[in-house]
């Protein structure tokens, strides 16, 4: 009813219905049907599912890259109309601009609002800090390492102080000893700049470790979701807990069920 | 500076199995890479002309080269200044409009249209068949000179920048729009940057088109210039008064070239390779 009512129940990010229908050569395809979900302030929430599952393009349509067939999607109430800056992007692929060095990439969306200059740099300095880069700032991305530019992307996109951080399977092109740090990290950032985040993924163990909620989309089928109780705060040694194993064994077998489930769907 | 990143030991194994035909021995790295080709091409000529030696019609030895060079010596600096006016001028008419355009071409897509249309349709005419044309509508003298050589930029450049546009990633629009950017912001700190290397790639071809394009123009009735100069020795059947204006282009060539290479470097100091490793 009141729904507009900035209430501590209200959704930060909600979906309503969104319908997504590609037209492709062997006919339309849909990718989303009907998804409704209601993310809250302050959570961190997964999606998995497989490839081609819509998960990235659910993303897309929240950051506003891309317009749905048909439903809404709204941030603190108001309405997505296109890409904008409450609402950050962290992208698999290397989206550091590699003319500018990385002060000035973490200060890009910064400079692109117009905050004044001095409180650009102490912010800039702060971000560069919280992602452990000191004293990069002045390198440009080809001096930096795949991992220590994906912190770079992180510090850009948390610098600009959005509602909502989107992240595409942000660590799927890296190695495992980078992922898992720059998982830890991200929990620190996160817990730190008490932000909401959508986090795509196909590793489950990745949704386990980091999420509140993990979203199990299955091309076109109503979202599965699974309460991840696991508890916080969440250090690497947790990685190789039972508790975290068990839920990502039970993460496991719902999304074969859905799979399973999908397919008779097809069958008939 | 560029010639003191010699490759370390495990570079060099890198190398190895990158480059195509192995790499090259330790003593031939360097800036003698450079030289030793070119000192051994030297010696085969001395070997030809001065100790076989073949007719100088067909290729003077360096004797006769060099009291040529000092019989030319008074008329060259005209004609260098001639020439070099000439293609300085063209070059910069042809390449500013160029990047211009292409400029306009990346910011709006109604001026990427019709000059898309435009270039597809100019750039398969033969530049030379444009000559007369040219006379025509500029007279005889520097004009229509200087136009063939602004053309021939002109196009290289277009082109060129209207294919760099095209390869920007669309990722980076992408994430300078999520980063809060306006279309003009966007344009400015993402298209521009990321299209300089292919532009100044382009540049460079059009610097080194611009003297082709001015001996082409010379040849076909300048009263002045190294073009003309190699005319003249042409129906005086000297050889050796061709190939010193040839030896004296390709030297101003290589001049221009380094500047804008040196240039560009600078501008492309972020890329992942900088143009002057090769």
């Amino acid at each position: 009813m009141d729904r507009d009512g900035p209430t501590m129940e209200s959704p930060k990010l909600s979906f309503q219905e969104v319908t997504m229908v590609f037209e492709t050569d062997h006919g339309p395809v849909t990718a989303l049907r009907d998804v409704s979900l209601d993310i809250l302030s302050g959570e961190f929430v997964c999606i998995v599912g497989a490839s081609g599952g819509g998960k990235s393009t659910l993303l897309h349509i929240a950051a506003g890259l891309r317009q749905q067939t048909s439903g809404t999607v709204m941030v603190d109430g108001h309405l997505v109309r296109g890409p904008g800056p409450d609402r950050a992007v962290i992208f698999q692929d290397d989206a550091v601009f590699p003319w500018m060095r990385v002060a000035q990439n973490v200060e890009y969306g910064l400079k692109a609002q117009g905050v004044p200059a001095a409180d650009r740099q102490s912010r800039v300095e702060q971000m560069i800090e919280l992602v452990g880069l000191q004293g990069w700032g002045p390198s440009y991305p080809k001096q930096l390492s795949g991992g220590m530019r994906k912190r770079v992307d992180i510090a850009r996109a948390f610098a600009n102080r959005p509602e909502v951080v989107l992240m595409d399977e942000p660590f799927g092109g890296l190695d495992a000893v980078t992922k898992e740090s720059l998982q830890v990290e991200t929990l620190r950032i996160w817990e730190r700049e008490h932000k909401t985040i959508l986090f795509v993924t196909h590793d489950l163990e990745e949704a386990v470790f980091l999420a509140d909620r993990i979203v199990m989309l299955h091309r076109g089928e109503p979202p599965h979701i699974y309460d991840n109780d696991l508890p916080r705060p969440r250090t690497a040694e947790l990685r190789t807990s039972s508790e975290l194993q068990k839920r990502r064994g039970e993460l496991s077998k719902l999304l074969a069920g859905q799979e399973i489930e999908s397919g008779a769907h097809y069958g008939a | 500076m560029e010639a003191s990143s010699v490759p370390t030991i495990s570079g060099e194994e890198g190398q190895q199995a990158t480059k195509p035909g192995g790499t090259l021995p330790p003593w031939l790295q360097g800036m003698s890479r450079r030289v030793v080709p070119l000192v051994v091409v030297l010696i085969i000529w001395v070997i030809v002309t001065e100790v076989i030696g073949v007719n100088p019609l067909f290729l003077p030895g360096p004797t006769l080269m060099w009291s040529t060079f000092l019989d030319m010596l008074p008329q060259l600096p005209g004609a260098i200044r001639y020439s070099m006016t000439m293609i300085l001028s063209g070059f910069a008419l042809g390449t500013g409009a160029g990047v211009l355009l292409g400029l306009a071409m990346a910011y709006s897509w109604v001026v990427r249209f019709g000059a898309e249309s435009i270039t597809d349709f100019l750039r398969p005419v033969p530049i030379f068949a444009l000559i007369p044309l040219f006379i025509l509508w500029f007279g005889i003298g520097m004009m229509p000179q200087i136009a063939l050589i602004a053309f021939g930029c002109f196009v290289i450049v277009v082109v060129n920048t209207s294919e760099a546009i095209r390869n920007v990633k669309p990722l980076y629009m992408q994430a300078a729009y999520t980063l809060g950017a306006k279309r003009r912001y966007a344009y400015r700190t993402v298209i521009v940057p990321a299209i300089i290397p292919e532009v100044i790639g382009a540049v460079r071809v059009a610097a080194a088109a611009s003297f082709g394009l001015d001996v082409a123009a010379e040849f076909l009735g300048a009263q002045q210039g190294l073009g003309h100069l190699m005319i003249n020795n042409q129906l005086y059947l000297r050889t050796e008064g061709i190939l010193i204006p040839i030896i004296i282009f390709s030297l101003l060539a290589l001049m221009l070239d380094t500047v804008l290479r040196r240039s560009g470097d600078y501008l492309t100091r972020w890329s992942e390779r900088t143009a002057s490793e090769h």
